[in-house]
């Protein structure tokens, strides 16, 4: 193998920051020419930023890459094509309304006489659908009466018929079965076998070890090891690589005694919860008290467990049961009157009322508390709890009216925090509590999530950040594939054993 | 067989003409008659051109509010240069480069600038309007336009208008784009999935601006026939028109949500809607309801196509 076949595609010193949070730090690694090369990681670790630079949709800050040699200038999707580079995205990029065929060659040129040769398009696809085992996918059927598998390999397919160089695949088998996801990793080999060179990234270890030829981790945006996947290669060492941080230098102080009395009374209760192809069916419960963690990985169905507990989501089955009253339904409003509060998880998107003065948000829960005759609201008493709130949370304002929108992303979490809690809440569920903020304003969310638990409220947190659960949670429980598989107490954690639960759902290693 | 055809999304608007022609045919014995006929005509064919253009902007997933404001324009410019003296071709040239600038004014705004469609088309429209009532004086309808310029509205050709041949061939050209060649197909492609087709490398933005170029082309075009077929501009010209060019291609198989439509459709809706107020005209029923039927036929056809695709997307366990 030559040089330029070793360093086809040559990651250099990729480093990419998005306001205070460093997505990728001075990444470095080499993909060969013609390898299927997964990169690995937990959610956070800087896969898809990365993948989003060598797919062209964004720019690195510093660094470059080159492929074949060639050092790559401009970012951009439509530079990618034409280098040959093609990234097939996790969220389908598919027509629904037009078929198969255009779906697969939406720049093809069969013509006849100056029009386009229908016959000849449908028999371009059926050959390509025959050669990929697709033999139930017609060409001239409407892509959105074809099963999610089906688009997923229609997608595939089209960045296939451009001929690249180079493929991403991003999570292609999450929406896949079995079956299905068997047939998707024939077919890569396959391309592979034809000089293809692959970009994979999957949570699945059972995949990955059965198609990568090589597998690169990544943690906390840094290049942590490229290993062989030779037939030594345990998981439990991928495992290790992905999570390996030395917590005793962080800020991290591990739990090791649960804080939780055990006559604490029951607060929530969720029985049986479940949606089709979504959440199979789930209980969990939090006493008064208790700090619960729930981690999994992307695609194991914890964030929307949190959504469909808070009603936010829709369900198929099952019932939530606060302080003993049952609810077989529950809606936000109702759980706000039951006095459980959610935190989203993306300030960006929901959560805050970026162009409303602080004080306007943080009452916005509670203003009919602050409502006098004829509706008129108690302005003082307002600035009097805003006050408050601000001082128990350290938040840096300018002054009371200031905009969330002008705040730094800590200050808006705290804020945000703070209106979950201005109602009182006795449950909290809450989602990424401290995604994309500094140490500083992480530590303070922390101290105060502790303090308001040892006051006997019940928190629920959605977390991808296993040091994080390991420091707040009395309990852990582990999700993966849209189930809970395990659940881990204060005191035997190890981000090794929570990790194995999360990626491949066993204790002990398979087959060793 | 049967099956297929209910799918198309043209069957609809067809099916309801029929039934209209068939209720016609029967409960009136004016129908038939040269006059009426040719009313008809007279009213399908400059509606059924300005909506082929948002026909185009719907499939795109856009829509153009100004439609009727350019026809306006284009019937009173059309006034306007008769009484500079300008000869018909100039007449003509001069309106349809006008709607062009109109239509690229819009496009400028949505495609370009990003604004919002429904502010950027009501905007031009409110312009387009206010200028071309600037033009517009009471002696104008008094005013006579060349001989050529009103054959062009009067003149007939196997039985029917010329506007009506220029309608079809119209009709024959978009049919032919947007099902058989490449430009045409994108349409679809960036209503279908605007962002997939950024990343695609379509360039979605001049697709959408030349929709809407075309759109005011065409509603210059329109105008001008109008005002040919009816020899004096009026003010009224073209009022309402956007709703009803925006009602008949939804009838015809459009939608807002873009990415569907075709040219046939928008005919189709059109002719519906005509042979709809013909219709009420004909059979001196109380014109208000008229607005009673168009609203519950639009209202209908959107809810039973949202209820066949959500049946459709539960079977396939989607949702």
């Amino acid at each position: 193998m030559t040089a330029s076949d070793r360093e086809f595609l040559k990651i250099a010193d990729i480093t990419k920051t998005y306001g205070v949070v460093k997505a990728l730090t001075g990444v470095s690694f080499s993909i060969r020419r013609g390898e299927i090369h997964t990169v690995l990681g937990e959610n956070g670790a800087g896969k898809s930023t990365l993948m989003k630079i060598i797919g062209g949709e964004t720019g690195p800050d510093s660094g470059e890459i080159t492929l074949d040699g060639r050092r790559i200038e401009h970012f951009s999707p439509a530079a990618a094509h034409a280098l040959g580079i093609h990234m097939v995205h996790q969220e389908l990029a598919v027509f629904e309304n037009l078929t198969v065929a255009e779906n697969i060659f939406p720049y093809h040129n069969f013509k006849k006489g100056g029009r386009i040769d229908y016959a000849r398009l449908h028999e371009e696809t059926r050959n390509k659908l025959n050669l990929f085992g697709l033999k139930t996918i017609k060409p001239e059927e409407t892509l959105g009466s074809v099963t999610l598998a089906g688009q997923q390999m229609v997608e595939i397919l089209r960045s296939i018929v451009a001929e690249p160089k180079v493929i991403i695949l991003d999570e292609p088998t999450s929406g896949l079965n079995d079956h299905e996801a068997d047939l998707l990793l024939n077919i890569l080999k396959r391309l592979k076998g034809e000089g293809l060179t692959i970009i994979y990234i999957s949570h699945r270890f059972k995949e990955i070890m059965r198609i990568s030829d090589r597998i690169t981790v990544l943690r906390d945006g840094e290049f942590v090891a490229t290993l062989e996947n030779t037939p030594d290669l345990a998981e439990s060492e991928l495992i290790n690589n992905m999570v390996g941080r030395d917590l005793s230098a962080s800020l991290y102080q591990i739990k090791t005694v649960a804080n939780t009395s055990p006559d604490a009374p029951v607060l929530l209760e969720v029985k049986g919860l479940a949606k089709r192809n979504a959440l199979n069916p789930t209980d969990l419960s939090l006493a008064a008290g208790e700090i619960l963690g729930v981690f999994g990985l992307e695609g194991s169905g914890a964030s929307r467990l949190s959504r469909m507990m808070y009603g936010l989501e829709g369900k198929d089955e099952g019932e939530i049961a606060i302080k003993g009253k049952r609810f077989p339904k529950v809606n936000p409003r109702l759980m706000v009157a039951e006095r459980v509060m959610y935190l989203n998880n993306n300030r960006k998107i929901a959560g805050l009322l970026p162009e409303l003065p602080v004080t306007d948000n943080l009452s916005l829960p509670v203003l009919r508390r602050f409502s006098r005759f004829l509706g008129f609201l108690n302005l003082k008493a307002i600035a009097r709890l805003a006050t408050d709130f601000i001082k128990a949370f350290a938040i840096a304002l300018p002054s009371l009216s200031t905009r969330p929108a002008n705040l730094s992303g800590g200050n808006q979490q705290k804020v945000m925090l703070s209106i979950c809690l201005v109602p009182e809440p006795e449950i909290l569920i809450v989602n990424e509590p401290t995604r994309g903020i500094d140490v500083g304003a992480k530590t303070e969310i922390h101290k105060f999530l502790l303090d308001i638990a040892s006051k006997g409220v019940g928190i629920v947190i959605f977390s991808s950040e296993l040091p994080e659960l390991m420091s707040l949670s009395d309990r852990i429980l582990v999700m993966r594939e849209n189930s809970i598989v395990d659940e881990v107490k204060a005191g035997d954690y190890t981000e090794q054993t929570i990790m194995r639960y999360a990626a491949v759902g066993s204790a002990e290693p398979e087959g060793e | 067989m049967l099956g297929r055809l209910a799918r198309k999304n043209e069957s609809v608007s067809f099916a309801l003409c029929a039934a209209l022609v068939a209720a016609l045919s029967i409960a009136s014995d004016v129908f038939y008659t040269r006059a009426n006929l040719n009313s008809l005509q007279a009213s399908i064919a400059p509606t059924a051109i300005m909506a082929f253009g948002m026909m185009i902007c719907l499939i795109c997933g856009y829509f153009d509010l100004s439609i009727g404001s350019i026809m306006l324009l284009a019937g009173l410019l059309s006034g306007k240069f008769n009484d500079w003296g300008f000869s018909t071709p100039w007449i003509v040239l001069c309106v349809l480069v006008a709607g062009l600038l109109a239509g690229c004014l819009n496009g400028l705004l949505v495609a370009v600038l990003k604004i919002n469609a429904l502010i950027a088309t009501i905007g031009v429209q409110y312009i387009g309007y206010g200028f071309a009532m600037t033009l517009w004086d009471r002696n104008m309808q008094h005013r006579k336009f060349p001989a050529d310029f009103i054959a062009m509205g009067d003149g007939q050709f196997l039985g029917m208008y010329y506007m009506i041949w220029v309608m079809l061939a119209i009709l024959a050209g978009f049919s032919f784009f947007l099902k058989y060649s490449s430009s045409g197909r994108r349409l679809y492609y960036v209503g279908g999935n605007r962002e997939a087709s950024r990343l695609i490398g379509f360039n979605d933005r001049r697709i959408i601006f030349l929709c809407y170029a075309v759109t005011g082309l065409l509603a210059a075009l329109a105008g001008v026939l109008a005002v040919a077929r009816i020899q004096s501009p009026t003010q009224y010209m073209g009022g309402g028109v956007h709703m009803t060019c925006m009602i008949a291609c939804v009838i015809g198989g459009g939608s807002f949500a873009g990415g569907k439509g075709s040219a046939v459709g928008a005919a189709l809706g059109v002719a519906f809607m005509s042979l709809l107020t013909n219709m009420f005209n004909l059979l001196e029923m109380n014109t208000q309801l008229q607005n009673v039927v168009v609203g519950l036929t639009l209202i209908a056809v959107i809810v039973i196509d949202g209820y066949l695709n959500l049946k459709k997307m539960r079977a396939m366990g989607k949702i």
